[in-house]
């Protein structure tokens, strides 16, 4: 074998190992069999590499996202041609894909760009919002707090008010029964009163029939008195005329003496009797006068008794109804008292819950900020994809 | 570069590929010619034993911007394949415009033992202002003395006028694929 033969012995070899580079040098300047053949392998060669290399070229390039590169045919026949031809329809075809997927992608990116705006424009407001709430929150704790401590207070006052309304009450009680017992008193006066001037109004009557009685004695007297006088004289008259029977006369005449002298005491008597009755009728006048005062003076006393019993009575009824009022207020501040307390326990647990929503509005501050450095990330990350 | 300016000798006569035609050859990782192939020989008016090991800058015309290749390069260096609307020279001075794409070709442990390159007839209307924009860059170019300058100013210039080369750039190329 010839060095040529050789050469294109080992260029089939190497193109048959993979090597589509070999080429079959030199070939030198003859014009023989060998040279022909020679020639003709390199050109086989040398359409077989271009056709590789196109295919190679544009799928590469197509890979890359370039789509321009196409495979170059010219020059190359037959089969090749048509693979190539082949290839640059995929090629077309990955090109109108890409440009569909990169409008789709485009149009996706402004969708939600546009959506991570107002999603992010959203969550800013958010954040704010959640900032004011939380701010608010905190203002709302402390006048919670206040308010809780001015519950405190008015509790505190409420029982106050509880403690002196129940002096009140006692005082009202004690007071209640102390106007009873004084209104009884009063009754009971009114009654003794009553009963006084009637006794008086009666005393004056028998002063009266005393008055009637003294006058009749007196007459009684005055009768007598005439009759002691009548015997003074009989026994005057006896005692003449005993003289002027002597000695028989006279123990007539002893006794016509002393009927004189017994006359005569009786009518001293009378005398004494009248001026004892005059004075005692005057005095029973005198009394009579002082009693109608009196009686009159317990009669006005009657009525202003009548008035103060009545004054009492209404009094009682007052102070009763004071007992019933002071009762009512203490009841109604008892109530009071007990919703302070239940208005300070709601408020103990607004103030938790407060402080509860205080923290959920801070995380959720701190969660719209992640959320939107999130999604500003995600808006940079698609940005990225899209000029990828 | 191993031919003086000197020795460049230009016709002005261009040559067209054929609408089919690919010109194919290799580079060693110094540039250094290592397969031509047939129509290669034919455009460029080259012998496989003229071509062979001789540097791929052989075909370099002096119209071309030294920015415009150390571009290439500098991609080809990344393991990416490239394309380019090129001028080159044939033997005898004729042009001929290609829209060339060039790859490195990757040894089994990933290393680049060389390069290759296919090469078209570029479209007309990317000739045009390729030629344009050659011309612009090349002016500048030639502000510079020291390559390494001239380069710096193209590239700049280049970057000027696409923007992002990595990419502009290469749309620019490939709109000139037949």
């Amino acid at each position: 074998m010839n060095e040529l033969l050789e050469r294109i012995d080992a260029t089939i070899q190497a193109v048959v190992r993979g090597d589509f580079e070999a080429r079959v040098v030199p070939i030198g300047d003859g014009n023989g069999a060998e040279e022909r053949i020679a020639h003709g392998l390199n050109r086989f060669l040398d359409l077989v590499d271009a056709t590789l290399k196109e295919a190679h070229g544009a799928t590469t390039a197509a890979a890359h996202g370039e789509y321009t590169r196409r495979p170059i045919r010219r020059g190359i026949p037959g089969d090749a041609a048509r693979m190539l031809f082949a290839v640059d329809e995929a090629v077309g075809v990955l090109e109108r894909q890409a440009t569909d997927l990169e409008l789709q992608q485009r149009r996706q990116h402004e969708a939600s760009s546009a959506f991570n705006d107002q999603v992010g424009q959203l969550l800013s407001q958010v954040g704010k919002s959640a900032s004011r709430l939380v701010g608010a929150m905190n203002d709302l704790q402390v006048d919670l707090g206040r308010s809780a401590n001015t519950m405190d207070e008015l509790a505190d006052e409420v029982r106050h008010v509880d403690e002196h309304l129940g002096g009140v009450s006692t005082a009202t009680t004690q007071l209640h029964a102390t106007a009873s017992e004084i209104g009884e008193r009063a009754s009971g006066a009114e009654i003794l009163v009553v009963r006084s001037c009637d006794d008086g109004r009666t005393a004056l009557d028998r002063m009266h029939d005393l008055e009637g009685s003294f006058a009749e004695v007196k007459r009684s007297i005055t009768f007598i008195d005439g009759i002691a006088r009548e015997t003074r004289m009989l026994a005057l008259n006896a005692t003449i005329e005993a003289v002027h029977a002597g000695a028989a006369g006279r123990g007539f005449g002893v006794v016509a003496g002393e009927v004189k002298e017994l006359a005569r005491e009786a009518t001293s008597a009378m005398g004494e009797v009248s001026g004892f009755l005059d004075r005692m009728g005057s005095a029973t006048k005198l009394s009579a006068v002082g009693l109608g005062a009196v009686v009159s003076a317990l009669s006005e006393i009657g009525i202003v008794t009548a008035g103060v019993a009545t004054a009492v009575h209404e009094q009682h009824a007052a102070v009763g109804d004071l007992d019933k009022r002071t009762v009512a207020v203490r009841e109604a501040s008892a109530r009071m008292a007990k919703r302070a307390s239940e208005l300070h326990e709601s408020m103990m647990q607004a103030r938790s819950a407060m402080e509860e929503l205080a923290r959920v509005a801070m995380s959720l501050a701190s969660e719209a900020q992640v959320l939107d450095t999130a999604s500003q990330q995600f808006a940079r990350d698609l940005a990225t994809r899209s000029n990828a | 570069m191993s031919i003086a300016s000197s020795q460049i000798q230009l016709t002005g006569v261009e040559r067209v590929l054929a609408d089919d035609a690919i010109i194919v050859s290799k580079t060693d990782p110094q540039g250094r010619i290592t397969y031509a192939n047939d129509t290669f020989l034919m455009i460029a008016d080259y012998t496989e034993s003229e071509i062979l090991g001789a540097p791929h800058a052989i075909l370099r015309h002096p119209a071309m911007p030294r920015s415009v290749f150390a571009l290439l390069w500098q991609r080809i260096e990344q393991g990416k394949e490239v394309y380019a609307v090129v001028l080159n020279r044939s033997k005898h001075g004729d042009h001929y415009w290609v829209h060339a794409h060039v790859t490195p070709s990757l040894g089994a442990d990933g290393s680049i033992r060389g390069h290759h390159s296919f090469r078209r007839k570029a479209r007309r209307s990317s000739i045009d202002e390729a030629e344009k924009l050659y011309r612009d860059v090349l002016a500048i170019e030639a502000r510079e003395f020291t390559k390494a300058d001239q380069v710096r100013a193209g590239l700049a210039a280049m970057r000027a006028a696409f923007g992002d080369l990595d990419r502009s750039y290469d749309r620019w190329s490939w709109k000139a694929a037949p």
